[in-house]
Parts: structure tokens; C-alpha cells; sequence
């Protein structure tokens, strides 16, 4: 019987791997033993990166701080994606944006700029399908705010553009799967700008958490009272998601800050509604009403966030809300899970390690290069 | 065979004793000495709140005139501007600047928080519960110099006395305990990797970028009265004593220390022409910033000859800032951080 599973399991396996090689070869630029070797064999720390002469970079590092590649790109990016079957990265634009690069994951090579279409603009994140389909988030510049997700299917080794849902939101920044890839989660950021503009228009925040499937069909949409802005957004294994919050203010005076519940975390547990994450008062004074990225590790049950104003990493226990760590880390901001924990970069200092050892977290600085790493990063 | 061993055994012995004894790299010196031009102030500091708390104590029972507490309540106040202009460290991680002073206040808010708790009948909660607007040395400044009250009418002091004494026994306690962790913070800053720092390049990193943001901050104490256009003279740091312009020569003879001492010296190794440019705007700066003006920047300002003083020193202060943040920055390889102002 034993053997019957072991036997199955390797056809199962060997079919995969089949089908595999045959979309490499498919593809003959991405083939190549000794390549498929290093990517199996080697994780590969994905970032943008920025320099002192204000130019920008895609980069990919091994944790040792070899260089994979760098590869200099016109425009400053946010996020970056890694395709589930292929060794190809994307690298997404800061909003604004026009442009995302998909980028040849061992050689750096750039294989397609992918342009925005002329009445949208690219926003800083998007997902890759198991099958390679690509979600983006876009603003639509004839309504400016409203937002969509751009559907980009793979065809002839290239991205091209499908269709579009709504993100039912204004302003569309980050978003991450459902479970089982039925859907998503997306946060929509709620501040209205000028179409291919960053500067906030005079208006309320409209800023909510949107769950559709993936047709686009609205499952849920709920509302912080704080009326802050929903930025990005974390979900475990469980389909626990976590929000991370940026306070609006006028000004980031304290006494302002205080008056305003910066209402930084929010949590929606599997069929419970959104509700605050409770930080204490302290703990939100250091972050200055600001937070970069949020990260959850579902072994570990923990969650993480940077935040760049306050200097900070901070992490507790997605289950009990107890703090588990308030760590100096300057400008810190890409926060990506790993087997053990965590790795963090920041814009200004080191990149380090989060992990848990003999039952305590400790952080560590990694070999890698000293700042310029942008809002998010990540390991494959 | 043996002596092969022990002439490697020695080699080895004199390879890590030469590594220990290895002289300090250009960056730790600089970051010793910007540590070391930091560390009188917090002296200077405690001892400054410990006199103010002491003579608002006095003032409160006759035994020092309003004219002496004041003087005190503006030496603790240089001191204070002083740490303020390089916030690195436990004031810049824990948020420490708004208790010392409470600055920028569109909203009037440390006059309205003051009234609002002497009006309260009930026992009010220790300073350390309230309010941060109410805790420092601009709620102070009201107390002592607002021209809303007369202090020298007994009955104005009685009411006004309690809140002045707890603040002054708050700054003192304060002061100390900030010095306290200014002392534990050069741990962090000497042997490299530790629980704070990956490297001496982080600190001169962030150390950098406090200095820039700090110089912008000196040339925001002149912008904020000009933002709505037009002249607000409420908008000006310590406009109720008069002491804008002392405050403004504190912050830069700092700024031109932490120079001096200690970025001068790594500029000059890469770009002499660097130093010389800041050399110049600093001496003109300082030149032009005297410690006492005939006449307060809250009056000159709404002329059009203050005006025009005042534009001449933002713009110096804006060059030192490019020279920084742009220049110096680049010649030491500092990526300047970007994350917290992305609003992404």
C-alpha cells in the first residue's frame, strides 16, 4: 500500500517536474540545468532598490550577499512577484506608475516592460495566478480613484492584457489571496489624487477592506472608524488578514495623534468582522502614525510590522495580541516570512534576520548591502 | 617541527593583537566625537532643569524674583534646543522632544490645555499622565511670560504656582533620566554588530540623517510664521519670552559643533570644497544669528527689513541642508532614508 502511494506520489511529482521542464523549454531563454540548480538550491532575496544618484534598481541577492543581479530600471518600484513555474520576477511600480519589469530571475536580464494602459496607472502591487495569470492593481485615470484590478495572461512569453475587475474601493494598494486562491483580500487605500498623481485630494478618506472572488464579485466590504488609510495587508495560512493602517492627519503632531485613534492594526479573523488589533498607546507613540509593511508567519503564529517613521519591527502573537519584540531598526520598511521567521530590510541601514532560537526572538544583521532597499521585498 | 609551530602560534598571536590594537577607522572617530559634542549638553541639560526646578520652587514661596526664574527657565530652554538639534538615540527612538518642548502649536494648545487643568477643581493627574503639551518647557514659557497674567499679583501665582513647580520637578527628573540612557546608548555605538547597529556605516547613516532633518527643522522655526502667507507671529518657537532668536543660535552653534567636531574631518578626506562651502555658510549663519538681538524676531519679522533677514537665513540654513543631505551624503555613501515619507 505504502508503495502504491510512494509510486503514485512520484508519478505525480514526475508530472509536475514534466510539465516544468516543458514550459522551460517553452521558453528557451529560462532553461538551463545549472540555473534550475541555483534557484532550487539558493534563496533569492527579491527587492527594489534605490542609490545616492537616485537611480533605480531591481536586485536579487543570496543571503550571503551574493549578487544575483542588478538591473537598472527608469522607474522607482514597490513591490516585487515571483512566477509560481517559471524563474521570472516582476517588479512592480510605485504609484503612480507606468511601468512593471518582468525580469529574467537568474541573469537579471529585463524581458518585457510592461506598460500601463493609457487610462491607468500601475499602484505598486499585484499577484501572480498558479497558472501565471497576473493581477494588478490599477487606478483608472478617466475616474480618478477608482480602483481595479488589470488581469495580464501569459501569452507567446509575453504579459498581455486581458480584463479588469473592480476593487469596489478607491485608491486599490495591496492585496493578497483568499484561501485556496478563490478570491481576494484587497486594500483599497481610500485617498483620492488627481489621475497620475500622488498628492491627496481634500476629501474623506474612502478607505476599506474588500473581499471579492475572482470573478470580482463582491463578497464583503467593511470600514475602520478612524476613517484611516488601509495600505497593505498580510493574510495566514488559516485566512486570518491583517491590515496595516497610515493615519492621515493634517499634521503628525502627538497631541493630534492622540486625539485621533491611529488605529494602526486591524484583524479580520475567518468569518469575524474587521476589528482593531490592539496596539498599546506607547507602542503606537513610536510608530508615528505610520506603517510600512506587515508580514504574518502562520507556523509561528506572528505578526509583523515595520514602521519606517518610528524606526521600529515590531511583532506579537497573531493569536493572544502579546508584543513579542519592539526592535530599532532604521527606516525600516520590507518585512517577507521565512522558514524560521522573518527577514527585514530597511531604506537606511542593514538588512536583518528575525528568528526564534532556544525559545527567544533574536534579530540579526544579514551580509547583504547597506540601504536603499524599498517598501517591500521578497524571498523565493 | 615544534618551532615551526610555536613561530606560528606567535604570528597568529601578533596578527590579533594587531587587529585589536588596529587604529580607529575615519567614521568611528567621527562618530566618537559627535558623541562626545552630545554629552555635555545632557550635563548641561540636568543641571539647567535642576536650577529651574529649584528656582520655580523659590519664586513660588518669595524667595526668587520672576526675573530669576525666568532666567532659568531660558538657560534649561537653550540646553533643551541644544539636545533637540541632534535628537539621536534614546530622544529620537522614544519620542522625547515633544516633553521638552512643545513646538510646532498652530492650535494655541499648550495656553488651552494649561487653563483648561487650572480650571479643573479636581486633583489633576501627575504630569507624567497628562498631556505631553503640558509637561515641558513651553507650558513654562506661558506660565512665566504669557502677557494673559501678571504673576508678580500674589493671588496669579498661588493659582498658577502648583502646575510651574510640577513641571520643573518634571523636567528635572526627566533630564536625568535621558542622560542616563544617552550614557548606555555609546555602548551601541563603539563594538559593531550589536542588538541596535549591523555596522559603523548605520550609525553614521542615521546619524546623518537626524543632522539633515534637524537643519531642516531649524529652518522650519523660521517658515512656520510665514506658511499661510502671511506673517503669524504665534507660529515662532518661544515667541512669548522673546527668546526665538536665542533659541535659533543655540540649534545652530550645535549644528556647527557636530560639524567641526566631527563630519568636518570625514568631508575633508573626499571634498575640500564641501568644507569650505559649509565653513562659509555656517560662519555667515552664525554671523547673522547673534544669541541677543536689539529687538525680537516676533517684532522685526513683521518688517519688511526683518522679512528680508529672515528669507536670507532660511536660505542659508537650505544650503547647509543640500551640502548635507546631498553632498556629504553622497560623498560617504549614505542613502538617505526614504520609507517613512513614501505614504505607500
Amino acid at each position: 500500500m505504502t508503495a502504491i502511494n510512494s509510486l503514485s506520489i512520484n508519478r505525480r511529482r514526475f508530472l509536475q517536474f514534466s510539465s516544468g521542464i516543458g514550459t522551460l523549454l517553452l521558453f528557451p531563454a529560462l532553461s538551463g540545468c545549472d540555473t534550475l540548480k541555483k534557484i532550487i538550491k539558493q534563496p533569492a532575496l527579491l527587492s527594489a532598490r534605490n542609490d545616492v544618484n537616485g537611480k533605480h534598481w531591481c536586485v536579487s541577492y543570496a543571503l550571503d550577499g551574493t549578487e544575483h543581479f542588478r538591473t537598472e530600471v527608469p522607474q522607482r518600484c514597490h513591490d516585487v512577484l515571483h512566477h509560481p513555474t517559471l524563474p521570472l520576477a516582476l517588479f512592480v511600480a510605485r504609484r503612480p506608475g507606468t511601468h512593471c519589469y518582468l525580469i529574467d530571475a537568474r541573469s537579471g536580464d529585463l524581458l518585457q516592460t510592461l506598460e500601463a494602459r493609457s487610462d491607468r496607472h500601475f499602484y505598486g502591487h499585484g499577484l501572480f495566478d498558479h497558472d501565471g495569470t497576473l493581477y494588478l492593481a490599477e487606478n483608472d485615470t478617466n475616474e480618478p480613484g477608482r480602483g481595479v484590478l488589470g488581469i495580464y495572461q501569459w501569452k507567446n512569453n509575453r504579459l498581455e492584457f486581458s480584463t479588469e475587475i473592480s476593487t469596489h474601493g478607491i485608491e486599490p494598494h495591496q492585496f493578497v489571496w483568499l484561501p485556496d486562491n478563490t478570491g481576494f483580500a484587497i486594500a483599497n487605500g481610500g485617498i483620492r489624487t488627481e489621475a497620475g498623481s500622488r498628492t491627496a485630494l481634500n476629501e474623506t478618506i474612502e478607505s476599506s477592506l474588500v473581499l471579492i472572488n475572482k470573478n470580482g464579485v463582491l463578497i464583503s466590504k467593511e470600514t475602520l472608524a478612524s476613517g484611516n488609510s488601509i495600505r497593505h495587508i498580510a493574510a495566514a495560512s488559516d485566512g486570518t488578514i491583517v491590515t496595516a493602517q497610515q493615519f492621515s492627519a493634517p499634521t503628525n503632531n502627538e497631541e493630534n495623534a492622540g486625539n485621533n485613534s491611529a488605529e494602526l492594526l486591524a484583524i479580520k479573523r475567518p468569518l469575524q468582522p474587521l476589528t482593531i488589533f490592539p496596539v498599546n498607546s506607547e507602542t503606537e507613540k513610536q510608530l508615528q502614525a505610520y506603517s510600512a509593511s506587515v508580514a504574518i508567519h502562520s507556523e509561528n503564529r506572528w505578526l509583523a510590522v515595520t514602521a519606517p517613521r518610528g524606526n521600529r519591527l515590531l511583532l506579537w502573537h497573531l493569536d493572544t495580541g502579546e508584543q513579542l519584540l519592539d526592535f530599532a531598526v532604521q527606516d525600516c520598511a520590507g518585512i517577507t516570512s521565512t522558514a524560521s521567521g522573518f527577514i527585514v530590510s530597511s531604506g537606511e541601514g542593514s538588512c536583518r534576520s528575525v528568528q526564534q532560537q532556544a525559545g527567544l526572538i533574536s534579530v540579526k544583521p544579514l551580509p547583504l548591502p547597506t540601504g536603499g532597499w524599498d517598501n517591500h521585498l521578497l524571498l523565493v | 617541527m615544534r618551532s615551526f609551530i610555536l613561530t606560528l602560534f606567535s604570528f597568529v598571536a601578533l596578527c590579533i593583537s594587531l587587529t585589536a590594537c588596529a587604529p580607529p577607522t575615519p567614521e568611528q572617530n567621527a562618530i566618537a566625537a559627535l558623541y562626545n559634542t552630545m554629552t555635555p549638553h545632557y550635563a548641561q541639560w540636568r543641571e539647567a532643569s535642576a536650577a529651574f526646578s529649584e528656582t520655580s520652587n523659590n519664586f513660588c514661596n518669595d524667595k526668587n524674583t520672576l526675573a530669576e526664574v525666568r532666567n532659568s527657565w531660558q538657560q534649561a530652554m537653550l540646553a533643551a534646543t541644544s539636545i533637540q538639534t541632534f535628537p539621536v538615540g534614546p530622544v529620537n527612538d522614544n519620542g522625547y522632544a515633544t516633553q521638552m518642548t512643545y513646538w510646532p502649536d498652530p492650535k494655541n494648545l499648550v495656553a488651552f490645555q494649561v487653563e483648561a487643568r487650572l480650571k479643573n477643581n479636581t486633583q489633576p493627574p501627575s504630569l507624567a499622565d497628562s498631556s505631553v503639551a503640558l509637561r515641558g518647557l513651553t507650558a513654562a514659557e506661558y506660565i512665566l511670560f504669557d502677557k494673559g497674567h501678571d504673576l508678580t499679583q500674589p493671588e496669579i501665582r498661588q493659582r498658577y504656582c502648583p502646575l510651574l513647580i510640577s513641571i520643573g520637578a518634571y523636567q528635572l527628573t526627566f533630564s536625568a533620566k535621558v542622560e542616563k540612557e544617552w550614557q548606555q546608548f555609546s555602548k551601541l555605538i563603539k563594538k559593531f554588530p550589536n542588538e541596535r547597529y549591523a555596522s559603523e556605516q548605520e550609525v553614521i547613516t542615521e546619524f546623518l540623517r537626524v543632522q539633515v532633518t534637524l537643519l531642516d527643522s531649524i529652518g522650519k522655526r523660521l517658515q512656520e510664521p510665514l506658511k499661510s502667507g502671511r506673517v503669524q507671529i504665534y507660529q515662532l518657537e518661544y515667541w512669548r519670552s522673546g527668546q526665538t532668536q536665542a533659541g535659533l543660535h543655540a540649534a545652530i552653534k550645535t549644528d556647527e559643533a557636530l560639524w567641526q567636531n566631527g563630519w568636518r574631518a570625514l568631508a575633508a578626506a573626499k571634498d575640500k570644497d564641501l568644507v569650505t562651502s559649509i565653513d562659509q555658510t555656517y560662519a555667515s549663519l552664525l554671523g547673522n544669528v547673534l544669541p541677543v538681538s536689539l529687538q525680537p524676531i516676533s517684532v522685526s519679522i513683521t518688517t519688511a527689513e526683518g522679512l528680508a533677514w529672515v528669507r536670507s537665513r532660511q536660505s542659508e540654513l537650505h544650503i547647509l541642508d543640500i551640502l548635507y543631505g546631498r553632498e556629504l551624503a553622497k560623498i560617504l555613501g549614505v542613502q538617505m532614508g526614504f520609507n517613512a515619507n513614501d505614504g505607500d
